[in-house]
C-alpha cells in the first residue's frame, strides 16, 4: 500500500542513513542551508540518554558482561567477532534472526541499525588515504583508477579532522599523510621501549601512537561543548558520556540539528531510490516504515545514500527502471562487485621481562600503529605480494603477577593476584585486500525480509595476494617483538572472512570511466547526477588502514560540490 | 529431602515469608552440603567444586578467597548458561576424571564428604608444573579443539587436568569480577580522566579490577 502524505514538504535534500557518512551529509547540507530529511532505518538513539551501558562494572551484568547461550541465539553471526555482542554493546548490534543474510562464501557482516550507526562503536582509528594508495591501481592495472589524488582530498581530510578531533603524531612519511592532529596518548613504557629498538634495529619503518578520534584538548571547531576530553575509560564501544570520542550522535547530528534544517526519522527503511524518466534525475526515495510498514515516499532534489557500502548497494540495486534495469547506476555492471575489506588478526604476541617497577594509571582507548612499509618504494618492494599492511596492537601489564605460566594455586595464587602482571604486546597487521569483479553480493528476491524486501548475498574471499602477505604479517610481528627482547613470542594468523574488519567497501566504486565505475569522482552517480554515495561503496581501493576518515572527507566533499551544482541548477 | 525441587518449588509462587523459614530449615536439615543451592550443577559437584575453589584461592588476610566472593554460584550459572554446549560437556567429563582419579586413591565413596586435605592431594600434580609439562598439556588439550557441540573425550589424566586448570581460570576470574574484588581490593578507577603512560608501580599497588 502507498501512501502519499498530503502536505508533505519536498525537502531540498535527503541523507539515507546515519552512521560515520550520514552524520556528516546531514551536517553539511543542514549547514548550507538545504532542508534535509534524514532517513534511519533502525532505532531512535540520543547522545548520553540512550547509552544503557555506559556506566556499568563487570559486576552489575548478569554473566559479568558475556552473553548466555541462549541470548546468543540471536547473534550467530554477529558474534563472529567474538566482542560486539558482549552485554555492553549488544544492543548496537542487530538481532541475525530479524536481519537475515545470505552467504555463498562466509562474509562477516557485521551493522547497528540505530541513529548513529556504526559511528557509535567505530575503532576511532583515523588515518589518511596517500597518493601511494590512489596511484596504486593504475601503477599495478589492477581495477581502474581513482578519479582522486590526494591534493584535491587534502583540505577535506584537514576540514574533517579539525571538526572531529584526531589524536595523534605527524611523521612525514609519503604513506601516512600528517593531519591536524590534538595532542597524541603517550606510549607505555614497554612499547616505547619497542619503538626504540625497532628504530635502531630498522630503517624502513616506525611505531607512532595509532591517531585516534578522540578529543584530547586543543582547538576543534566545533564549539558546542558536547565533545569533552578523554576520561581513559576505554568504554567507547558503549557509547561515551563525556562525548570523548567522534560519533554522529555526539557531533555531526547535533550540529545538523541546531542549524534547524534536519528532519530525522527513525525506522525509515529505505528500499529505493525512485527514478524520473523525463528528467534522468532522482526525485525521491521510498521507504519501509519498520514499525507500520507503511509504504511511503520523500521527494528531495538530492539524494545521499550513506546506508553503509552494502547496505547503499542494495538500495540501488533495488532501485530498478526501464532506463536502469539492472539497478540505479548500474550501466558499467559493477554495482555490487569488487567487494573488499581488510584482513587482519595476522601478527604476533611476547612477553617482556623489563619494566617490572613500572605501570600506568588510566585504560587508554588507543593501540600503537607501524604505518605501512611495504610496497611504498621501489626499495620497499615485496616479491611475494602487492600493497602493504600496517601493524596496530599495544602493549599492557594485564591481569596479575601472572603465575597463569605455573598454575599456582593456594597461598601462592592468593598473593600474586594483587600483584601486577607482566608485560606483554601484541603486533597485529592490517593489510590492504585487492578488488575482484568476482568478490560481489547481491540480492536475493526468493528471500525476502520482514519487509518484504530482497535479502542480501554475499559471494567473495580473501586471495592469494592476500594470503601471502599475511605470511609477511606474522614473521615481521615475530622478528620486532624478537629484536626486541620479548619472550615466549606466539604467532597469531586467524584469516576468518570478509567482513569481519568491519570495513566492507568498494561495491559502487569510482572511477572516470562510466563504462567501468558508478560513480564519479565527486561521488556523484555517473548516469543519475543528484544521486551520491558516500559511504564505503565508492572506495576504488581498499588502502590498508582504518577508512572512516576518508569517508568523512569524500562526503564533506561531496556535499560543497552537490550544492554548487544545485546553484548552478546542474542538478 | 530433594533441595533443588524444593528451591525450584519456592521460586514457583511461595511467598518471602513462607520460603524464608522453609530455607533455613532445608539448611538446617543438611548441613554436611554447601549452604547454597545449585541450580544447574548436581548437588555433588556443587559440594565437591565449592571445596576446590576455597583450595585454589583461597582468604588471605582481609583478602575474601573465592567462597566469600560467590565464585561457586558464579561457576554455577556460567556452567547452567553461559558454557557452550563443548564446554559444557567437557566439565562434566573433566569432573567425571577427577573423580575416578580421587576415588582411585582409596578415598571414600561419597566424594561430597571429601575432606580439603584429601582433595588437595588429588589436585596438587595438576597445579605449579614445569613449563614443558604445561606445553604438553596445552598441546594434548588442542586435540579438542573444535567447532563440534559435542565434549572432546580426553584420556583420564587429560580430562582431569583440563576440569582443573579450566576450575583455576573461572576461579580468578568469577573473583576479580566479583564487586568486592573489584572496588574493595583492587585498585579501582571507573573514571581514570587522565593517561599517565609510565608511572612507578608503587603509585598504584594492586591490580586495575578494570
Amino acid at each position: 500500500m502507498l501512501n502519499y502524505i498530503q502536505d508533505q514538504p519536498e525537502y531540498d535534500a535527503i541523507v539515507v542513513g546515519t552512521g560515520i557518512s550520514g552524520g556528516w551529509a546531514a551536517k553539511e547540507l543542514c549547514e548550507k542551508g538545504l532542508k534535509t530529511l534524514v532517513l534511519e532505518r533502525g532505532r531512535m538513539v540520543k547522545h548520553i540518554e540512550d547509552y544503557p551501558t555506559m556506566h556499568k562494572d563487570p559486576w552489575d551484568f548478569k554473566y559479568k558482561g558475556e552473553l548466555s547461550q541462549e541470548q546468543l541465539k540471536e547473534y550467530e553471526k554477529q558474534n563472529r567477532t567474538g566482542y560486539t555482542t558482549k552485554e555492553e554493546s549488544r544492543h548496537f548490534f542487530v538481532n541475525d534472526k530479524e536481519h537475515p543474510y545470505n552467504e555463498i562464501k562466509r562474509f562477516d557482516w557485521m551493522r547497528g541499525y540505530h541513529v548513529g550507526g556504526r559511528s557509535l562503536m567505530w575503532g576511532r582509528q583515523s588515518y589518511r588515504l596517500s597518493d601511494i594508495d590512489f596511484e596504486a591501481n593504475a601503477k599495478e592495472g589492477i581495477a581502474v583508477d581513482w578519479p582522486v589524488r590526494y591534493k584535491e582530498i587534502e583540505p577535506w581530510y584537514d576540514y574533517v579532522e579539525q571538526f572531529i578531533g584526531v589524536s595523534g603524531e605527524n611523521l612525514g612519511l609519503p604513506q601516512l599523510p600528517d593531519g591536524k592532529f590534538l595532542p597524541p596518548m603517550d606510549l607505555n613504557c614497554v612499547e616505547d621501549h619497542l619503538k626504540k629498538s625497532i628504530s635502531s634495529n630498522y630503517t624502513d619503518r616506525v611505531l607512532t601512537i595509532g591517531r585516534t578520534a578522540h578529543y584530547t584538548g586543543g582547538e576543534i571547531t566545533d564549539t558546542s561543548g558536547i565533545r569533552q576530553n578523554c576520561q581513559y575509560r576505554n568504554r567507547c564501544i558503549r557509547g561515551c558520556p563525556f562525548g570523548g570520542y567522534f560519533s554522529s550522535n555526539s557531533s555531526t547530528l547535533p550540529a545538523a540539528e541546531r542549524t534547524g534544517n534536519m528532519t530525522l526519522r527513525p525506522f525509515s527503511i529505505v528500499s529505493e531510490v525512485i527514478y524520473d524518466e523525463k528528467t534522468k534525475r532522482a526525485v525521491g526515495v521510498r521507504i519501509v516504515d519498520a514499525e507500520t510498514k507503511e509504504v511511503i515516499e520523500f521527494k528531495a532534489k538530492i539524494i545521499f545514500l550513506c546506508a553503509s557500502a552494502i547496505a547503499s548497494t542494495a538500495i540501488l540495486l533495488n532501485s530498478k527502471s526501464d532506463r536502469f534495469p539492472n539497478g540505479m547506476g548500474n550501466d558499467s555492471g559493477e554495482l555490487g562487485h569488487n567487494v573488499m575489506d581488510h584482513h587482519f588478526k595476522a601478527g604476533a604476541f611476547g612477553v617482556h621481562d623489563g619494566f617490572k617497577d613500572k605501570y600506568y594509571k588510566g585504560r587508554r582507548p588507543n593501540g600503537i600503529y607501524i604505518p605501512r612499509f611495504r610496497n611504498v618504494d621501489a626499495a620497499t618492494k615485496h616479491p611475494d605480494f602487492l600493497r602493504g599492511y600496517g601493524y596496530q596492537g599495544g602493549g599492557g601489564r594485564n591481569g596479575f603477577d601472572d603465575s597463569a605460566e605455573e598454575y599456582t594455586y593456594g597461598k601462592d595464587l592468593a598473593e600474586s593476584v594483587l600483584k601486577p602482571g607482566e608485560w606483554s604486546m601484541s603486533l597485529m597487521g592490517f593489510g590492504e585486500s585487492l578488488p575482484h569483479h568476482e568478490n560481489r553480493m547481491f540480492l536475493d528476491y526468493e528471500k525476502l525480509d520482514q519487509w518484504g524486501l530482497p535479502t542480501v548475498t554475499f559471494d567473495a574471499e580473501f586471495k592469494e595476494n592476500e594470503l601471502n602477505m599475511r605470511k609477511d604479517m606474522v614473521n615481521q610481528a615475530i622478528e620486532m617483538l624478537e629484536g626486541a627482547g620479548f619472550r615466549d613470542i606466539r604467532a597469531m594468523d586467524d584469516i576468518g572472512a570478509p567482513g569481519l574488519g568491519i570495513h566492507e567497501m568498494g561495491t559502487a566504486r569510482m572511477g572516470k570511466d562510466p563504462k567501468t565505475s558508478v560513480l564519479n569522482k565527486y561521488n556523484q552517480i555517473h548516469a543519475v547526477p543528484n544521486v551520491f554515495v558516500t559511504d564505503g561503496a565508492f572506495m576504488t581501493s581498499a588502502a590498508c588502514h582504518n577508512p572512516s576518515l576518508g569517508y568523512m572527507a569524500f562526503t564533506a566533499r561531496a556535499v560543497d560540490h552537490a550544492v554548487k551544482e544545485l546553484n548552478k541548477k546542474n542538478i | 529431602m530433594d533441595r533443588r525441587s524444593a528451591i525450584k518449588n519456592i521460586s514457583m509462587g511461595v511467598g518471602y515469608t513462607l520460603a524464608a523459614p522453609t530455607l533455613m530449615s532445608i539448611f538446617q536439615s543438611c548441613n554436611k552440603e554447601p549452604q547454597w543451592v545449585p541450580v544447574y550443577l548436581t548437588a555433588e559437584q556443587a559440594a565437591v567444586i565449592t571445596k576446590l575453589v576455597d583450595i585454589i584461592l583461597p582468604a588471605n588476610g582481609d583478602v575474601p578467597g573465592a567462597v566469600a566472593v560467590g565464585v561457586p554460584q558464579f561457576i554455577d550459572l556460567f556452567y547452567g548458561e553461559v558454557y557452550a554446549p563443548k564446554a559444557k560437556g567437557e566439565f562434566d567429563l573433566g569432573f567425571q576424571a577427577f573423580k575416578t582419579k580421587f576415588l582411585a586413591g582409596g578415598e571414600p565413596a561419597d566424594i561430597s564428604d571429601a575432606k580439603p586435605e584429601a582433595l588437595e592431594g588429588i589436585i596438587k600434580p595438576y597445579f605449579n608444573i614445569t613449563k614443558e609439562d604445561r606445553i604438553a598439556l596445552q598441546q594434548k588439550l588442542a586435540e579438542g579443539y573444535s567447532d563440534s557441540e559435542e565434549p572432546y573425550v580426553y584420556d583420564t589424566d587429560t580430562a582431569a587436568a583440563n576440569f582443573l586448570i579450566g576450575l583455576r581460570g573461572a576461579t580468578i576470574w568469577g573473583w576479580r569480577t566479583s564487586e568486592q574484588v573489584g572496588e574493595n581490593v583492587l585498585t579501582y578507577e571507573p573514571i581514570p580522566g587522565a593517561w599517565q603512560a609510565c608511572i612507578p608501580v608503587e603509585e598504584v599497588g594492586r591490580p586495575y579490577s578494570l
